[in-house]
């Protein structure tokens, strides 16, 4: 209950200007939507036999949950720690650190959940729609959300200012963007950028949500699912770790 | 006996690497009381607090605050009122839903959370409630903080220099508010470095300087037990005025301190130094009840404010 309670405080001081906040969320992906899809679907065509467009939507949808939560459990949660100290106004209440980290999780998941579920409306206008799948694709949303999620919150935990999180979106956020198999297939990349790409999270994502969408339900699809759990709850348990070592002295 | 301790710390110690913050910190405050931690800026006064918060982990010692002990951070939190110096208000959200929040936070439903909250805003006089926190006055804020620290009923206030950075009319407010606390049955612990504070509101104060406890009492028997009925004030015209009440002093070994023109002097015998001083031909002598700024500074040797340093 106590987590839930941080989640709404965020979401009451959020709820002022909304609107404002998810037209940006919304904006960004819209607009790779438009451009690369139908930007390259006259040069491209088809890629493995799929239409451009319907190849790039399963990805596109998941790289918003991507940004949407990074943005949220990085900016945000960093300006609530040291910006505002709002952190500070929680802890005088019985509010552990505990509650805090998964509270602020579960915002930046709802966050990227928001921003994806936007984009996902957008293809369903557009004609791109899974079919009951959909309901498979919510989980993956979830699921990517919450490994962006603790993997940003640990990132806020150790930074000092906010010039660290423009290497977060250059080091890591913005490759794999572009490596994680949304807009080509990784095996196109010479093979040293495939083993990197193998190695982001988004690449699992993408991979699942590409495989939802063509309804191609495989017990293999476990393997993505676990490598996103494992890599969250790993980063879940560091941002547990060093929220604890920045905020007790 | 146990049940009359609200706060009972035993034996703490905290280093941030070379300097030692606190150096084997013990008292108890008992239950009803108002009891004030007296220091300048850097004693430790803050880091104590810290501890009792769970913000910070003491090296050395223990506490347990209405018999729950230091591990339970959560329990003890629950006992607790917490007014910090800042930090304490959620400036993203307005007046009211501070309040609000902060009854959640403490698990009251949220009926009663509403109303706890409008009780508040009402008994505080703070009439702009959906007024975002920024746009508040500073003697708004401090009014909210403390509110904010009674949401839940707690038996326990503790402030951190409940004043500071107030104007004077703000700080006689808030003056009345604890001292209406403290007279309601709350038990009271504050930090300040404001003497006048310390000895208007609180029955008993410890005196802290570089992280050591260096007395504890009530404010008058502190004073009546370290200093002279009486001290006096010399204030020196020329530098041969000045010359001559340092020799006077030195001749007589008396304790004294000096700002600018201005000789504090401790006599054993205020009477016949006042007549002495007198005979040297300095006339411009008061003579004052010692306080416990005059008592800080006899036992520190240091000011309480930056600039006597």
């Amino acid at each position: 209950m106590k987590p839930f309670k941080v989640w709404l405080r965020n979401f009451v001081a959020w709820k002022r200007n909304f609107l404002t906040s998810l037209v940006g969320d919304a904006v960004d992906p819209l607009i790779y939507f438009l451009g690369f899809g139908y930007g390259f679907k006259a040069l491209i065509g088809n890629v493995n036999g799929m239409d451009y467009v319907a190849f790039i939507v399963p990805g596109i949808i998941m790289s918003s949950a991507m940004t949407g939560t990074s943005y949220e459990c990085t900016f945000g949660s960093f300006t609530r720690i040291a910006g505002k100290k709002t952190y500070r106004a929680l802890l005088i209440a019985p509010i552990m650190i505990e509650d805090l980290v998964i509270g602020e999780i579960l915002w930046g998941m709802t966050k990227g959940f928001l921003a994806a579920f936007i984009m996902m409306l957008f293809t369903i206008i557009f004609g791109y729609f899974p079919g009951w799948c959909i309901i498979f694709n919510i989980l993956n949303i979830l699921l990517t959300t919450f490994t962006f999620a603790s993997t940003s919150l640990f990132f806020t935990t150790i930074s000092r200012s906010y010039d660290f999180f423009s290497y977060y979106f250059t080091a890591f956020i913005s490759p794999m963007f572009i490596l994680s198999g949304i807009f080509f297939p990784i095996n196109s990349l010479p093979s040293w950028a495939a083993f990197i790409s193998r190695v982001f999270p988004l690449t699992y994502s993408v991979h699942l949500a590409r495989e939802i969408y063509s309804k191609n339900l495989t017990p293999s699809l476990i393997l993505d699912v676990f490598f996103l759990l494992i890599w969250g709850l790993i980063f879940f348990y560091l941002s547990m770790k060093f929220m604890k070592k920045r905020l007790i002295t | 006996m146990e049940t009359e301790i609200a706060i009972r710390i035993e034996g703490i110690s905290k280093k941030f690497g070379e300097l030692e913050a606190l150096k084997n910190i013990s008292f108890f405050v008992k239950k009803g009381e108002c009891f004030g931690i007296v220091g300048p800026n850097g004693a430790g006064k803050t880091t104590l607090l810290n501890i009792l918060m769970g913000f910070s982990i003491p090296d050395k010692g223990f506490f347990e605050v209405n018999g729950k002990r230091a591990k339970d951070s959560r329990a003890i939190k629950r006992e607790i009122g917490f007014i910090a110096q800042e930090e304490i208000l959620d400036e993203e959200l307005t007046a009211f839903q501070n309040l609000y929040f902060h009854g959640l936070y403490y698990d009251l439903p949220k009926r009663e959370a509403r109303r706890r909250a409008e009780e508040l805003l009402n008994f505080f006089g703070l009439t702009r409630k959906d007024e975002q926190v920024k746009n508040l006055s500073g003697g708004m804020k401090k009014k909210l903080a403390i509110a904010k620290a009674l949401i839940h009923n707690p038996e326990i206030l503790i402030m951190d220099e409940p004043t500071i950075g107030l104007d004077p009319r703000s700080r006689a407010v808030i003056w009345d508010t604890i001292a209406a606390l403290s007279k309601s049955g709350k038990t009271v612990l504050l930090t300040t470095h404001y003497m006048e504070e310390a000895e208007k509101l609180c029955e008993r104060v410890a005196i802290l300087n570089r992280g050591e406890i260096i007395d504890i009492g009530a404010p008058q028997q502190l004073i009546s037990t370290h200093l002279p009925p009486a001290v006096l004030e010399v204030k020196v015209e020329s530098d041969e005025e000045r010359r001559e009440i340092l020799s006077y002093i030195a001749k007589h070994r008396i304790e004294y301190r000096v700002s600018g023109s201005i000789f504090t002097l401790y006599p054993k015998n205020p009477d016949s130094a006042r007549g002495e001083i007198l005979l040297l031909g300095i006339d411009n002598i008061i003579k004052r009840s010692p306080d416990l700024e005059d008592l800080f500074l006899k036992l520190t040797g240091r000011g309480l404010r930056d600039e006597a340093l």
